[in-house]
């Protein structure tokens, strides 16, 4: 497709002659040229409404006012946006607004940032001809965290809107008429899934929608706002951070709607939003933590760092610098990341060291492999203005919220998006395709695509999903947790490439090369992609064939070795494998196989629990450094300007190696960032300071030296399907889902949260339970090889009869109890109890 | 003395009407037959174009050229919307059409339908038509079994759906963007135009929206022809029209004339004249949002231009009358509670303009009125004015200004002497 150039318009605007793009509405028009109309119920997000009657405007030769958010521009109009006769139209509006409006803003959370206050103040009379009774209705509850004042309602309309048009949900609806309209909650909670109710907030242009976790908790004036980039999940939302009294208040989208769209666009969900008690929570650990005699006791910094570092220095001296293994978490700044990698090279002298928690192992054609995660991302840019998305494996609004509503967009505007899954999801209902493969049989089912791919004609099973990736010139694939969280998740990747290649092939055959084919992983963390980076810098810095052989140990091999005593201290930075990692067994071994388990973290958690050592360092909101998001976008992170008791992971490693005697490394991650950018040739032209507020895109345009062939290299794979079939006593294939909503410490440390906190509960297709005698919400255990858990049944026709799906995240009963490394399919059964 | 000219009320009185055989042996469907075997679709259109006939339900646009704003080679399919939800007060003639002869409005509406290209006809019923609603459903049940609708209509190859659909009460849907907004489940609030029903309607397809009145006048053209049609009326408003008579009048009713039959004619030839052999006090000529005339405007000629001449509009063709005694404060008073309670609350004049002038009222009739008021409405009256969304906030006014302008002296009395309006019961909005 060619980008067609933007017709333009002439217009005159209050005397002004303005040259527009054809087809915006007058209002945009307006601001483009810099003049104000003021208007509530409009939105960027949001088709216009033309309800509130705010912008209002004369345009010569049409007998009546129009409003400015609803009229098109038209070549040659004339528009007159101040006169007499428009500002009394706009005091009567307002007059009107303010009718049954109570003036309560000294008590009300929006003032100083309300819509309404601002327009009366420049626009508005001061005095009310009003003496009649105001219509005062009862506050109620949208849902656990937004309370709607009725009576501040100026029915706007504008989060109805949003629920219908952009999150879907039909949170907010309208109950009764005229001036007796109000907003109501369609359905009780638990019915509506909350992701994006949040928006609502600053969407209200009043303070008819209140946060009740922020209600009551400070003016806005007062807040001292800081600039950082959400640590939730892959997309990185720019937020900020509002503290007040030493104290995280709460937390708003930093970008602006419709101006700031490269990436969030202004959205936010709601675990990005309301997830941030726990900063304060009494559950956070502040002092290290020794474990004597199986107890854990307070201990002073000195204590633990003596301890540490003694323990780290007999280890090496005794055993070498492969006695010590570190394991870090993939919410880790970058610059933590490269100190971990510096430090673990040079200062301890260990090749076991993994980054990230996300791939587990990738031993099969390791350089295919980051050659894919390196290089064939496209970003969003590039993936909203293509022409077709295709979801694999990825419930994309559970996975990465606010990517996902991006995608939706890019639907409305004209982009088509396919989904290949092997169960129903809300991400898929504006997919025009909806293709499903077998749970557990990914692999299978890309090779017979592929074959579809080489005749589309034929009637194969997927010959619409291959017709619509062959009619696409540029191409967007996300693949999600499905195919990622899974032991096979490298042959899952190489399988996408090989998919990749057939369809560019085949298109190429046609005469019709594609401009781009995209293959983007959803990872979980916030900074996986940092963490696949510097585990595997040596992409970078130009010496790719280093990889070829030598594989770097994987998060599967340094809990191997530790199982079998090789490992004398682990190391666990912000990580939780015995949540995370899909082998129980296999980390409660490793971790009982180490001698010394230290864990640098946050939270007594499953894992922490577990260790000897528990060093608490200063969590996301005190940090600097930066972030990789999905779409391979630097961003910058900013710490509050609060002073918390826990050092950051840099001071902390800094007096580690200054305890042990092994020289000292930065503590500043402007330096570290600085020293980064210096070797790594996409970041030569950044510096830490000069990264801008929305980050940037790196882009590596250059192919990596030695693998120019790596089309027929990946057409040559020879994939392997899954080795071991579903065994009579374990006839179904389990699917761990990765839910937006999971009981990590965070979310079970900030006590808001509750609501949404994800009970334990197995779903399966109807026509199983009924085959099994099972009833809905009737408890069950799901037994494997490797082990039980028990659940509560429920019935989805969402899923396809022979799979079982279950939440991935749920620490009563951990799925990974279920599952083992070595396993190509995750077989259970389902039994009652 | 002024005789009824019957065209759609032609049949009116007739034992059984409501059964299909009973409208055959009358002639019925005949035109139907004449239309979709002898006439192409355009054929249709321009004999109705011709015919000069006009929408009936309010804005009087031509009919014909509704129609031929549909898209021809519209791909997937495009409906017509049959107006049923007569709300206006003072106005039941859309009511008496789908009761008495409700085959009248399913041949004219198939008859739009073929000429309009249209897939499927929806019967857009007010919420309060009961019996409107089981008549019509067995008279499409008759009219389906004996091949009027459905597949290949009387072998001419045309198909037609036709559906009733009731709405849910409310006087907004009558405006033709609400009624499209809740025949598709959503609520009843108006949309932005552009775009225009006739390319973007119901689930943005093609649709065209005629009120009942007018398809049910469409056998008559297509069987007598334009030129009969245009017989009778003026040059400019052609045709006939139904009158709903009501108020204090001898004779209340539907009546039929010929547009550009004087007021006076209509009220005392059809309607019997003044009750009880009282004076005319007032009138609103075509129902109860237009703005009332005064007996001085008795012979002004019952037609669109000369009604708007006199300083209101011919809207529904609703006549209400007041006689002598009447308390138009108390008349404002009712009116103005309907346009709040029925406002749709979409749009910020009309929503909060509407009940704050209802508030007004109610304190002037409870005695606490103050001079300044009587400007205050007017002022809200001019908030509203052209400012509201739809054209529902303007139907509001109509009453407001009329009274305010011709009985300003009886708001006086009220307020200066702190009269109070002595209520049976003070009406109660439930929630």
């Amino acid at each position: 497709m060619v980008e067609v150039p933007q017709k333009l318009v002439k217009i005159t605007l209050d005397g002004r002659e303005l040259s527009v793009p054809e087809g915006i509405y007058l209002l945009e028009a307006a601001r483009l040229a810099g003049i104000e109309i003021p208007a509530l119920c409009n939105h960027a997000w949001l088709q216009p409404l033309g309800a509130c009657r705010m912008c209002l405007v004369r345009i010569e030769g049409v007998d009546k006012l129009q409003t400015a958010c609803s009229t098109q521009v038209r070549d040659g109009m004339v528009v007159i946006t101040e006169s007499d006769e428009i500002k009394r139209a706009r005091e009567q509006m307002l007059e009107f607004h303010l009718l049954n409006h109570p003036l309560e803003c000294p008590v009300c959370d929006k003032g100083g940032e309300c819509l309404l206050q601002d327009l009366t103040e420049r626009h508005g009379l001061f005095t009310s001809r009003y003496v009649e009774e105001k219509l005062a209705g009862e506050d109620s509850l949208l849902n656990p965290f937004l309370r709607i004042s009725y009576k501040r309602c100026i029915m706007c309309q504008r989060c109805v809107r949003y629920c219908e048009e952009i999150s879907g949900d039909h949170l907010a609806v309208v109950r009764d008429r005229g001036a007796w309209s109000e907003i109501t909650a369609s359905r009780s909670f638990s019915e509506v899934p909350s992701r994006f109710s949040g928006n609502l907030i600053e969407l209200c242009p009043v303070g008819a929608i209140t946060s009740i976790p922020f209600r009551f908790h400070g003016r806005a004036w007062e807040l001292t706002k800081t600039r950082t980039v959400c640590n939730q999940c892959a997309v990185g939302c720019n937020v900020e951070l509002h503290t007040r009294l030493g104290k995280l208040m709460r937390i708003v989208p930093a970008s602006e709607p419709g101006v700031d769209a490269q990436l969030d666009n202004g959205h936010l969900c709601d675990r990005g939003r309301f997830a941030y008690g726990w900063v304060q929570s009494s559950e956070r650990l502040h002092r290290p933590l020794i474990k004597r005699d199986g107890e854990f006791a307070p201990a002073t910094w000195d204590e633990a760092e003596k301890l540490v570092a003694e323990k780290l220095t007999r280890a090496i001296d005794e055993y070498g610098g492969d006695a010590v293994a570190v394991l870090a978490g993939n919410s880790l700044t970058n610059e933590e990341y490269m100190a971990l990698r510096i430090i673990a090279h040079r200062h301890v002298g260990t090749t076991n060291f993994f980054l990230g928690e996300d791939l587990f192992d990738i031993s099969r054609y390791p350089l295919l492999l980051l050659h894919s995660l390196f290089f064939d991302s496209a970003s969003l840019a590039e993936t909203m203005n293509g022409d077709l998305i295709v979801l694999v494996g990825c419930d994309i609004l559970e996975e990465a919220p606010v990517l996902g509503l991006r995608l939706e967009e890019a639907v409305r505007k004209g982009t088509t998006l396919v989904s290949f899954a092997s169960y129903a999801t809300e991400s898929e209902r504006r997919a025009s395709v909806r293709a499903r493969y077998p749970a557990g049989r990914f692999v299978d089912a890309v090779e017979e695509l592929i074959v579809d791919v080489a005749s589309p004609s034929n009637d194969g099973k997927y010959a619409a999903l291959a017709r619509s990736l062959l009619a696409a010139d540029r191409v967007s694939l996300i693949y999600g947790q499905e195919l990622l969280w899974h032991p096979r998740a490298s042959e899952h990747v190489l399988a996408l490439m090989k998919l990749k290649y057939a369809v560019k092939s085949k298109r190429e055959a046609e005469g019709k090369p594609m401009s781009h084919f995209a293959l983007n992983p959803i990872f979980r963390g916030a900074n996986s992609i940092g963490a696949v980076v510097f585990n595997h810098l040596e992409l970078l810095t130009g010496r790719s064939e280093e990889i070829r052989d030598k594989v770097r140990a994987s998060m599967k091999s340094i809990l191997q070795k530790a199982a079998e005593g090789k490992v004398k201290v682990l190391y666990l930075v912000g990580i939780n494998p015995l949540m995370t990692f899909p082998d129980r067994k296999l980390v409660q071994d490793a971790v009982a196989g180490a001698d010394f388990v230290v864990a640098q973290d946050h939270f007594l958690h499953e894992t922490s629990r577990e260790a000897d050592v528990v060093l608490p360092t200063a969590p996301w909101p005190f940090k600097g450094g930066t972030f990789l998001n999905f779409e391979w976008r630097l961003q910058k992170l900013n710490p509050v300007e609060l002073v918390d008791d826990t050092p950051t992971d840099l001071e902390l490693w800094n007096r580690l190696l200054i305890a042990m005697r092994r020289g000292s490394h930065s503590t500043e991650p402007r330096s570290v960032f600085d020293e980064i950018a210096r070797v790594t040739p996409p970041l030569s032209h950044l510096t830490y300071d000069s990264i801008p507020p929305h980050g940037s895109v790196l882009d590596f345009t250059l192919p990596p030296e030695g693998l120019a062939d790596i089309g027929e290299r990946v057409a040559g794979l020879r994939l392997e399907a899954g080795r071991c079939e579903p065994r009579e006593e374990y006839p179904f294939v389990l699917l761990p889902k990765t839910y937006l909503f999971r009981n990590s410490p965070r979310l079970r440390c900030t006590s808001w949260m509750e609501p949404v906190r994800p009970s334990s509960w197995v779903q399966m297709h109807p026509a199983d339970s009924k085959r099994l005698n099972l009833e809905e919400e009737q408890p069950v255990r799901v037994e494997s090889p490797h082990g039980s858990i028990d659940l509560e049944l429920r019935l989805s026709k969402d899923i396809t009869p022979g799979s079982v799906l279950v939440n991935n995240y749920s620490p009563e009963q951990p799925v990974n109890r279920l599952l083992g490394v070595d396993d190509d399919i995750f077989a259970v059964r389902v039994v009652p109890r | 003395m002024l005789q009824e000219t019957k065209v759609v009320t032609e049949l009116a009185g007739t034992e059984g009407l409501r059964r299909l055989e009973v409208y055959e042996a009358h002639g019925g469907y005949g035109a139907l037959r004449k239309a979709l075997t002898g006439m192409k679709p355009q054929e249709v259109i321009d004999e109705v174009k011709r015919s000069g006939l006009r929408g009936k339900g309010g804005a009087g646009f031509p009919a014909g050229l509704k129609w031929s704003f549909v898209p021809r080679d519209h791909p997937g399919p495009k409906y017509l919307a049959a107006n049923a939800d007569e709300g206006e007060p003072g106005t039941f003639k859309d009511r008496w059409i789908v009761e008495e002869n409700p085959h009248l409005l399913i041949e004219g509406s198939i008859i739009a339908s073929y000429a309009a290209g249209i897939d499927h006809a929806y019967v857009y019923t007010r919420g309060e038509f009961f019996t409107a609603r089981r008549v019509l459903l067995g008279a499409i049940k008759e009219a389906y079994a004996r091949g009027y609708l459905g597949e290949n209509i009387l072998g001419s190859g045309y198909a037609l759906e036709m559906t009733v659909h009731s709405g849910a009460g409310s006087y907004e849907c009558g405006e033709e963007t609400a009624l499209l907004t809740s025949l598709e489940g959503g609520r009843g609030h108006p949309k932005l135009k552009p775009p225009f029903p006739a390319t973007h309607g119901a689930w943005g397809r093609p649709t065209v929206i005629n009120n009942v009145e007018t398809l049910a006048t469409v056998p008559s053209i297509i069987n007598r022809g334009a030129d009969w049609y245009r017989s009778f009326g003026t040059e400019k408003s052609p045709g006939v029209k139904m009158v709903s008579i009501s108020g204090h009048v001898e004779k209340p009713g539907n009546y039929e004339i010929p547009l550009g039959t004087p007021v006076r004619m209509i009220l005392d030839d059809l309607g019997g004249g003044v009750w009880k052999g009282r004076e005319l006090k007032a009138f609103a000529p075509g129902g109860s949002s237009t703005p009332l005339l005064l007996p001085g405007n008795l012979d002004t000629p019952y037609d669109y231009e000369s009604i708007a001449e006199a300083g209101s509009m011919l809207g529904s063709g609703g006549i209400i009358v007041f006689d002598e005694t009447t308390d138009m404060v108390r008349v404002a008073e009712i009116l103005t509670r309907f346009y709040a309670w029925e406002s749709c609350g979409k749009c910020t004049p009309c929503r909060e303009g509407t009940r704050w002038m209802l508030q007004i009222y109610e304190r002037i009739l409870n005695g606490g009125g103050r001079m300044e008021d009587l400007d205050l409405l007017l002022d809200i009256c001019e908030g509203i004015d052209s400012k509201s969304f739809c054209p529902f906030g303007d139907a509001a006014l109509g009453i407001v200004r009329s009274t305010i302008q011709h009985f300003r002296a009886e708001y006086e009395n009220y307020i200066r002497k702190h009269k109070v309006y002595k209520r049976k019961f003070m009406p109660v909005r439930h929630h």
